[in-house]
């Protein structure tokens, strides 16, 4: 028995292969969605063999952290999806793994930046941010002013200039998908919500050796990084956990593959202390 | 022993458990990473034992950093990264058996309205710490002047019998401060120590070991005679506590021992 959980109006194709293709197996699956009532924290008890962490909101997020806690399996597992969320400690781990980042910085005080600045563009994201949002480029120090102060953390990274394009990497398991899509950052930004191009590209060694090493690196089994193809080779700018998918047409026999043979690896059982006290080792 | 401690401000309570660990011959690395530029490839494993003592998301995800390139920090991140969760904190007391005010969660105040026919509320930011965002609610308009902030927790408001019961566990051995809240003045911070009855030391003690540890500061409300837990900290202030930068600074050396020989488990009760 399966829950799925996601919080989108408009239900993401892949997933709705992914549901098509276990149900068809025997799965039994609940699809979650939230963010649109009261709830109480104290109901929310483990009653499904595995858990689906589609959605990246702080209500699911909260959510599956109670869940793991009381020791429900979760896909992917819980600890690995948090860290995911935090660019600080994914770029930090991710450059002390060998993978290919941008020069990475961060501070609580803006007017520390201005030295760097002057020697070279950078990127500021929030620290938990999302598609984009709130990201800064800093041509110069003195666009730094113009810059809000942030509320939460900032991430701030060298600019790699690239051709103008983003290499949308995905990840099932050990099967590595590409498509390019012009960046975001460029300021070819979609308008009204709707959603850049994407086309499937060929997954160089390179590419596929940095995408599965992301992989083994954060705990993740399902998926994504951006990836700028720089003058010294690809660079990791961003991952995500389950990602859309978009643009990779063979996805959903694959996910849903991954799913049925997770679901039934061994777990083992664990009481909340246990599982409290395993976070600690 | 090399301790790191990452930190915004300092208390007298833990400057002076500075002094102490000093004095015992530990070397003390004082990070304060808002006022630092940062380079991440510069940050690295440089102490035995990093002690989390800010509670801002940037020494949350340093601390995170440094745990994920393999320190060991006091409480082990990720606990403090859930117990910085009110909503997994609520439900984790719950599980354990404490008694807590009953508690909701919504992302828009408005959706608090119909509970308010039954009593005040205390509504809390999800994620937060040191008081900040909180507001007692009696009246439906009153929700609507709430600026919104993400994600709200509205527990039940019960009148408290008296001052705040600041409940404080180090290694297992419990501190009962009452103090009045909110603090009008700096010495209100210190409070005045009392003896737990044996209900507060079950209480305090079910709320550490169900997140594995026994370094932790308890809020609680007694009201009408019955304890509620509104608040559990992954590193209290220890201000009033008597002799706490002794007690404090013995149960760091004893941690850092644990880290040096590769003991990262840092609970009593596991």
């Amino acid at each position: 028995m399966l829950a799925f959980r996601n919080n989108s109006r408009s239900p993401n194709q892949v997933l709705v292969g992914v549901f098509d293709i276990l149900r068809g197996r025997g799965f039994h699956i609940e699809i979650g969605i939230a963010e649109r009532m009261l709830l109480r924290p104290e109901e929310l008890s483990v009653n499904h063999d595995l858990y689906i962490l589609k959605s990246h909101t702080d209500l699911w997020l909260s959510l599956a952290g109670v869940l793991h806690l009381q020791g429900a399996r979760l896909l992917n597992p819980y600890l690995p999806c948090i860290a995911a969320q935090n660019k600080i400690m994914t770029a930090r781990r991710l450059h002390a793994a060998g993978v290919p980042v941008p020069r990475s910085w961060v501070t609580g005080n803006l007017n520390l930046l201005s030295v760097v600045a002057a020697e070279r563009p950078l990127v500021m994201k929030p620290f938990d941010g999302r598609r984009g949002n709130g990201v800064h480029i800093v041509n110069e120090p003195r666009q730094l002013a113009s810059v809000p102060s942030p509320r939460r953390p900032v991430l701030v990274q060298e600019f790699v200039p690239g051709s103008g394009e983003e290499l949308k990497v995905y990840v099932i398991g050990s099967e590595v998908f590409a498509a390019r899509q012009s960046s975001a950052i460029h300021g070819k930004c979609a308008k009204n919500g709707k959603s850049l191009q994407r086309i499937p590209c060929p997954v160089s060694d390179e590419v596929r050796r940095i995408a599965l090493r992301c992989g083994e690196v954060s705990g993740l089994g399902l998926y994504g990084l951006d990836m700028i193809e720089g003058l010294d080779g690809p660079v990791v700018v961003d991952l995500n956990y389950f990602p859309s998918y978009r643009g990779v047409p063979e996805a959903a026999p694959l996910v849903a593959d991954y799913i049925e043979a997770y679901a039934f690896e061994d777990f083992p059982r664990l009481t909340p202390v246990e599982t409290a006290a395993a976070a600690g080792q | 022993m090399r301790i790191g401690v990452i930190l915004d401000w300092v208390n007298p309570a833990i400057g002076e458990t500075f002094r102490v660990l000093s004095d015992r011959g530990v070397k003390l690395d004082l990070l304060r990473p808002e006022e630092r530029m940062v380079d991440l490839a510069d940050l690295r494993v440089e102490n035995d034992l990093y002690i989390l003592k800010s509670g801002t998301e940037l020494a949350l995800s340093v601390a995170g950093a440094l745990h994920a390139l393999g320190a060991a920090t006091l409480n082990p991140y990720p606990t403090v990264a859930m117990m910085r969760n009110k909503i997994i904190v609520t439900r984790m007391l719950k599980e354990a058996g404490v008694p807590t005010p009953d508690t909701y969660v919504a992302s828009d105040p408005s959706d608090f309205r119909p509970l308010l026919e039954f009593g005040p509320l205390i509504l809390k930011p999800y994620r937060g710490s040191r008081g900040a965002g909180i507001h007692i609610v009696r009246k439906p308009q009153e929700l609507d002047g709430l600026k919104l902030d993400g994600l709200m927790l509205a527990q039940r408001y019960h009148p408290p019998d008296g001052p705040d019961c600041k409940i404080y566990c180090i290694g297992g051995r419990l501190f009962g401060i009452r103090r009045i809240w909110p603090i009008q003045k700096y010495e209100d911070k210190l409070g005045q120590p009392f003896d737990l009855s044996a209900e507060l030391r079950d209480v305090a003690l079910r709320s550490g070991a169900v997140f594995g540890i026994d370094l932790y500061g308890l809020d609680t409300v007694v009201s009408d005679g019955r304890p509620y837990v509104v608040d559990v900290q992954k590193f209290g202030s220890y201000m009033g506590v008597p002799d706490a930068p002794r007690v404090l600074a013995d149960y760091i050396v004893a941690a850092g021992t644990r880290a040096m020989r590769g003991e990262l488990q840092l609970s009593e009760s596991a």
